[in-house]
């Protein structure tokens, strides 16, 4: 028995450590930390799919692999967003904070969503056209991680 | 070494294909190389030595005896360790059989844009039709073979210039890169242990040895194979994680799809490079997958005492095609819940890493047993590492758990 009760304590351990939950966040600190990270998961699928752009409008990529890469990497951002946006606010100072990241998520979730379809639809000027948004989301999201690490 | 020689040793090729470099390895060594960029070169080095003293040693069992490592492990260690060590053994394979199966979809996808998961069921058919119709030899020489097309990864790197004395310093004085914890990197170093030292691949090389009928004339063979299969594994994993250091690290991007694994081949060669690094996944990923289908089937069979091997007609091994059909079914069903691939793929080669002494104690003891080896008992070095990676295998599986719970699995 337990030897059972050993078991079934590993088990819930590792399974509650594959799961990501929403969670809430104690203090400010605790939620620009969140923040953080939520910034950091979106700034990677930007630019995982700016260089999958500039690959394939240079016709370094197939248009197939280069859907791929930006529907992966939009879905990414939109579950980064969507952890985040469940995750209760403690303060006023932190409802600011919420702003400002949910401002540059939108606009990455947008462009990543306007890529994937001139992506999907191979039109190398349409996606062309989405390689300085792309930079400007980018520089974005990196200085909101700079000024909040 | 005469031709039939040399096409022997597509054993070693395919096991270091599918085996050492398969969706676990290059998930792992394409995920660090962008988070800590060649701060953890050493693990897989020393994963390779590791790999490569152990596989030898349970070559030259099956060489020596006739019989492969798992068919020993109850008669030498009794009923009830070597039935913990099926459990343990086929749980992880099988976890692995999962990942591989859905890494053949997830190649397909990325040359057809079609999604991973309509794929699954024929991987599945295909990988059961292999096994059930090729011969042995063929389904080596094709997939570990075409496996080599992944070498492109190391011409990739050497296009994209990178800055070499870096990546060499990165290497040579390991560091905790800004914002990650000790931990975390631990957590990794783990992972691509596990990944080079899965157990499968020592289940499939001796039971391969086996179905190609080695004898004792075959431990030259035995030795090329291991050491120059896997250290070639090695080279590629290593290719994967300095090009990931280069052209991800840079940018703050963490590699959470097999897609990514293949971008920076793009970035450097274009679309020639693309397809071959797309190939050589397929042919890895569908290498590992027959190995892993195999290996389920092989641990079973041989704990049991049931007629096993691929080379024996259906209907003499009928259990054996039946697990066979059985695992392969069951990780089709379960890939096409949506599980994320990369996720049992993390998790298969972090649970390896926690069962490695399991796999690995039983082969140390047999392979110095001289009822079974007679003369061709460890010798002296094979000894000295071996007891040196057992102690490293125990420590790592103690803490593999507590630092998965501890770090949110590296997250």
């Amino acid at each position: 028995m337990p030897r059972l009760a050993l078991a079934g304590l590993v088990v819930v351990a590792v399974t509650t450590s594959c799961v990501h939950p929403a969670g809430t966040a104690r203090n400010l600190a605790d939620y620009e930390s969140k923040a953080k990270n939520t910034a950091e998961s979106v700034l990677s699928a930007v630019e995982t799919a700016g260089i999958a752009v500039d690959a394939g409008t240079r016709d370094r990529a197939f248009p197939a692999f280069v859907t791929v890469v930006v529907g992966e990497a939009e879905s990414d951002a939109t579950a980064a967003v969507s952890g985040f946006e469940a995750i209760q606010p403690p303060n006023a100072t932190s409802d600011r904070l919420r702003d400002q990241l949910g401002e540059l998520t939108d606009q990455a979730t947008d462009i990543l969503a306007d890529t994937r379809i001139a992506a999907r639809r191979a039109e190398t000027s349409d996606l062309l056209a989405q390689t300085q948004p792309l930079q400007q989301t980018a520089e974005g999201l990196r200085s909101f991680i700079a000024e909040h690490s | 070494m005469n031709p039939k020689r040399l096409a022997g040793m597509t054993l070693g090729v395919l096991t270091a294909m599918g085996g050492f470099v398969d969706i676990g390895d290059i998930v792992a060594n394409a995920e660090t190389g962008a988070r800590f960029g060649m701060s953890l070169a050493w693990v897989v080095v020393f994963g390779v030595l590791g790999i490569c003293v152990f596989a030898e040693m349970a070559g030259r069992v099956a060489a020596v005896s006739g019989r492969p490592v798992f068919d020993l492990v109850r008669e030498r260690l009794g009923a009830k360790v070597g039935l913990a060590n099926l459990f343990a053994s086929f749980f992880v394979t099988f976890l692995t059989l999962i990942a591989e199966v859905a890494g053949v979809a997830l190649a397909l996808q990325l040359a057809t844009d079609v999604n991973y998961l309509l794929w699954i069921p024929l991987v599945g058919i295909l990988v059961w039709l292999l096994i059930w119709r090729v011969r042995f030899e063929n389904m080596e020489r094709v997939f570990g073979l075409t496996g080599l097309a992944l070498v492109v990864m190391a011409v990739a790197l050497w296009k994209l210039s990178p800055d070499w004395g870096d990546l060499f310093h990165q290497a040579n004085h390991p560091a905790v890169p800004r914002g990650e914890g000790r931990p975390t990197l631990a957590y990794f170093g783990i992972a691509l242990f596990g990944a080079a030292m899965t157990p499968y691949e020592v289940f499939f090389f001796s039971s391969g040895a086996v179905e190609e009928r080695w004898s004792r004339r075959d431990l030259v063979l035995n030795k090329a194979n291991v050491f120059i299969g896997f250290p070639l594994g090695g080279f590629l994993s290593l290719s994967l994680m300095g090009l990931t250091a280069t052209v991800f690290k840079p940018r703050q991007i963490s590699v959470d799809h097999l897609s990514q694994a293949a971008l920076p081949t793009s970035v450097a060669l274009g679309k020639v490079g693309l397809a071959l690094v797309i190939v050589g996944i397929f042919a890895a990923t569908f290498g590992a997958a027959l190995e892993t289908a195999l290996s389920c089937s092989y641990t079973v069979s041989q704990y049991f005492g049931w007629q096993w091997g691929k080379r024996t007609a259906p209907r003499d091994a009928a259990r054996f095609h039946l697990l066979v059909i059985v695992a392969l079914l069951s990780a089709v069903l379960i890939g096409l819940t949506g599980v994320d691939p990369i996720m049992v793929t993390e998790y298969s080669i972090v649970l390896s890493a926690a069962a490695l002494p399991l796999t690995y104690i039983p082969i140390l003891l047999v392979a110095n047993d001289p009822d079974y080896m007679g003369e061709r008992v460890n010798g002296r070095l094979s000894n000295v590492a071996g007891s040196i990676y057992l102690v490293v295998l125990v420590v790592v599986s103690a803490v593999t758990i507590p630092l998965m719970i501890a770090t949110g699995a590296g997250s």
